[in-house]
């Protein structure tokens, strides 16, 4: 959070230049949209028995105090509670939005368990081992790169443009379908796994440079005068602390490289997006599929957020007071 | 081996050495002997840090030599460590790890470098908090800490590792005032065992108790070097008059 001043600024929805106009505008839209397509407005209307333009603006009217209560309320709840009303009534705007596809949640059911225990397993699979594989890829990109030796910063550079230069879906093709000319074949899997790891491992690479690079240089020097080797300086003394700052930029490539995963599909892995693409076809149940996985991945993407959160606290403690 | 007349543990001939073009030392020549207690004392910018940053390979340098304990000081791996084993270094900032308790701060080198076990190493680290009258801080963190226990802390971090000699850079530059006095009576207590030290300070009234040997540098060179009664009373050089003068009347 921004470090809070002692005055109470008046929230933005509590102040008039900003509330007025708003709910002028959703007035104004509301009143040009055709109320066939509001089943919630249609009923308005026929309980008031109110047709026509009149019926139109009352129904507008409605939804405006509606509108204005709620955020009337919202205003006056501790900041918790805030933030958990948004939630739930954004998530249920977004149900209601999905409601209105008409999607078949049969064939969705039919279709969940194949999507899960196929699907999910694999993109996280894949995912999983290729974070590890990318830690270790940017560890060892970040030493050479604040390195005094030209060979492995040459290597270090070239690699971190060639993989941040090329778009992943290229990587994927040029490792499944082009390594097989100079005669080495590899299975889709292993093929996604390598791009997706080459791919985030140049990302990091400079997260974990920037990690190191921020810790003074009177540890080094700490370290050195204790007659620590360079090996025992970084692993136990700039690299624990260097954690603290590459920890939260990591899980946010984790959680992307989650998505990105979904590139893999393109050559042919049984992963999530692959699933749901094929499983969508035979009964052109596409839109029903595409928001099953979409889901999926969202409900992993918070679940690994919150794990990160733990994490972040965790390399925090030793800094706290 | 007795009877043979044992190394200084510090001899520098004809030191010089350049930042790009500058020229940070000039021509510096010293020998320190067993047990001998130097204060190191300039204006800022002198080239006080970087005399004494030279000694245990902080520094590089490209002119003269430097022997730790006999040893001529090169590039070496295995001679930097050698003599940065025999060296112990106290530093402005302290450079405590952060990330480690205070005890472990003190251990980790013990493990790493002296290759203790992990329990003698913590009873050495403790021994040495006990040395610095902090033990009972050993399982905080470095930043729970004042600035002066956090610098005895330091301390006891290099005297752990038994060194031959000390080199201090400014402890108590960045400390509190009512904190000097607990760092310079550490200093005081170790120069009563006998230590070898450098210290680099502003504190005249310290370095009068507690100075075999006082030196003061300017623009890289060592201008003048004396007994503290001398250096005090009855300074040679114009350019350490002007220092004192400036110096004294702060104190
Ligand atoms: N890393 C560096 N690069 C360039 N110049 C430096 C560097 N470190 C120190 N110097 C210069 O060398 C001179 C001596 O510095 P230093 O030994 O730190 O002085 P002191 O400790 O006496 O204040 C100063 O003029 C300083 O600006
Ligand atoms: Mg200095």
């Amino acid at each position: 959070m921004i470090f809070a001043d002692n005055v109470d600024q008046p929230p933005l929805l509590r102040r008039p230049i900003v509330f007025i106009p708003a709910l002028a505008l959703l007035f104004l839209a509301l009143l040009r949209a055709d109320p066939a397509n509001w089943p919630l407005l249609r009923g308005v209307l026929a309980a008031a028995g109110l047709g026509g333009v009149l019926g139109n603006g009352l129904a507008a009217a409605a939804v405006c105090v509606l509108v204005g209560a709620n955020a009337y309320v919202l205003l006056r709840l501790p900041v918790r509670w805030q933030v958990a009303m948004v939630w739930v009534e954004l998530t249920l705007a977004l149900a209601a939005l999905f409601v209105s596809f008409d999607l078949s949640y049969a064939f969705i059911r039919r279709k969940l368990w194949i999507l899960v225990s196929i699907g999910l397993v694999n993109t996280l699979l894949i995912s999983a081992v290729s974070i590890v594989l990318a830690f270790i890829l940017a560890m060892a990109g970040a030493v050479a790169k604040l390195s005094q030796n030209g060979v492995a910063l040459g290597v270090a550079n070239f690699y971190t443009s060639l993989f941040r230069g090329v778009p992943l879906l290229m990587q994927i093709y040029i490792i499944y379908l082009g390594l097989p000319q100079i005669g080495v074949v590899v299975d889709a899997i292993p093929a996604g796994v390598a791009a997706l790891s080459l791919c985030y491992g140049a990302y990091m690479t400079e997260i974990f440079r920037g990690g190191i690079e921020s810790i003074p240089r009177g540890q080094w020097e700490a370290a050195r005068a204790l007659g620590l080797s360079p090996g025992q300086t970084l692993r136990q003394v700039i690299l624990p602390q260097a954690m603290g700052v590459i920890i939260p930029p990591t899980g946010n490539q984790f959680i992307a490289m989650l998505k990105d995963s979904s590139l893999v599909s393109v050559v042919g892995v049984w992963e999530l997006m692959y699933l749901a693409r094929t499983q969508g076809q035979s009964e052109f149940r596409h839109i029903e599929m595409m928001l099953t996985a979409s889901m999926i991945y969202w409900i992993f993407s918070i679940l690994l957020e919150l794990g990160q959160a733990r994490i972040e606290r965790f390399f925090g403690r030793a800094h706290a007071r | 081996m007795p009877g043979e007349t044992s190394p200084a543990p510090v001899e520098i001939r004809a030191l010089g050495k350049w930042y790009g073009a500058f020229k940070a030392l000039d021509g510096v020549n010293l020998v320190l002997s067993r047990g001998e207690r130097l204060v190191i004392c300039g204006p800022s910018g002198s080239g006080k840090s970087t005399l004494i940053r030279t000694v245990n390979a902080l520094e590089s340098f490209q002119e003269g030599e430097i022997f730790v304990e006999g040893v001529r000081l090169t590039r070496a791996p295995e001679t930097v460590k050698a003599i940065r084993l025999s060296v112990g270094m106290v530093f402005q900032q302290f450079n405590l790890f952060p990330h480690l308790t205070v005890l472990e701060n003190c251990a980790l080198p013990l493990r790493l470098v002296r290759r203790l076990p992990g329990a003698a190493a913590a009873e050495r680290a403790m021994a040495y908090l006990e040395k610095v009258r902090i033990p009972e801080q050993a399982a905080k963190h470095p930043a729970q800490l004042s600035g002066g226990q956090q610098q005895r802390v330091a301390i006891a971090r290099a005297l752990a590792m038994e060194p031959k000699l000390m080199l201090f850079d400014e402890p108590t530059s960045a400390l509190d005032p009512e904190m000097v006095k607990e760092v310079l009576d550490t200093l005081l207590a170790l120069a009563g065992e006998g230590m070898t030290m450098a210290v680099v300070t502003h504190e005249m009234g310290f370095a009068r108790e507690f100075a075999d040997r006082v030196l003061f540098m300017d623009g890289g060179r060592i201008i003048e070097a004396a007994a503290p009664t001398q250096f005090f009373s009855d300074p040679q050089q114009a350019r350490t008059r002007a220092f004192l003068r400036q110096v004294l009347r702060r104190d």
